[in-house]
């Protein structure tokens, strides 16, 4: 029988247009949430993220860079496009991390805007969780 | 309460623009990711899908397709807009009323409008996990 061993989430935002915060630029980032996580010998990590953003800048959008990153080492990372201007998207993924040494983990979500066009703002929701699995 | 049953994955890769995989168009598909998983009589299987996609040409629409043993058990249609850009695509499902037994679970996506004037790559991350409940 498979187990639940840890849960770790980040929720700083529940709602849309509850926040507003700038995307940062390549090479920099702006850091979207983090959590601990333990994780046993050989287990999993099943890991999520939502986030809600705007075009607040002009057209064209900037196309973004989603980073989940362990320990400070990136681990996954997925581009979506730009969004024009004022309109709102939605942006979610999922990863299962696995063949990890046990331990405790910091589990970091970090975004970058592709530079040469307007980078959205985070306007929420904002969500980012971790399910720690051994069989 | 309820219990985790199994639990399993395939990830073809992780990071954006760490492949370049062409989808094929219908009625044929691109097999993406399978793996396998117990389930239990009157359980719940939760699966998430994450794929980075490219349009490498015109707006192509995407049909991503999930099968247990073969047998699509959920579909949906994603459009890219146009040339060049990026699609971040997630969804989930939760498979329910199987017998006991082991079962593969595949996901697939195909071209469904116009080959001839639309493409697309998958560039990664392409991955695929699914939590068996029982």
């Amino acid at each position: 029988m498979a187990q639940i061993i840890d849960f770790g989430k980040n929720v700083p935002s529940s709602f849309s247009q509850t926040t507003s915060f700038s995307v940062q630029v390549l090479p920099n980032s702006t850091i979207l949430g983090q959590f601990g996580l333990n994780v046993a010998a050989g287990g999993s990590a099943l890991l999520q993220a939502t986030v809600g953003l705007q075009n607040t800048g002009g057209t064209p959008g900037a196309d973004c860079i989603y980073t989940i990153v362990r320990n400070g080492a990136a681990i996954f990372s997925i581009r979506a496009g730009g969004i024009p201007a004022e309109v709102f998207d939605g942006v979610s993924f999922s990863y299962m991390d696995s063949g990890l040494p046990a331990g405790y983990y910091a589990y970091g979500l970090t975004v970058s805007a592709f530079t040469g066009a307007a980078p959205p703002n985070v306007v929420g929701p904002l969500v980012f969780s971790g399910m720690s699995l051994l069989m | 309460m309820v219990q985790l049953v199994d639990f399993s994955k395939s990830t073809v890769n992780s990071f954006s623009q760490s492949l370049a995989v062409p989808v094929a168009a219908a009625p044929s598909s691109t097999l993406l990711t399978n793996f396998g998983l117990f389930v239990t009589q009157g359980g719940n299987v939760l699966l998430n899908a994450t794929i980075g996609m490219q349009s490498v040409g015109g707006s192509p629409i995407l049909m991503f397709i999930l099968a247990r043993n073969g047998t699509p058990i959920f579909t949906i249609q994603t459009q890219i807009s146009s040339a060049g850009d990026f699609e971040d695509v997630t969804f989930s499902y939760v498979d329910t009323n199987i017998p006991t037994g082991y079962y593969s679970y595949t996901m697939s996506v195909s071209l469904v409008n116009s080959a001839a004037v639309n493409a697309a790559n998958v560039v990664g991350p392409a991955d695929f996990s699914g939590l068996s409940m029982g």
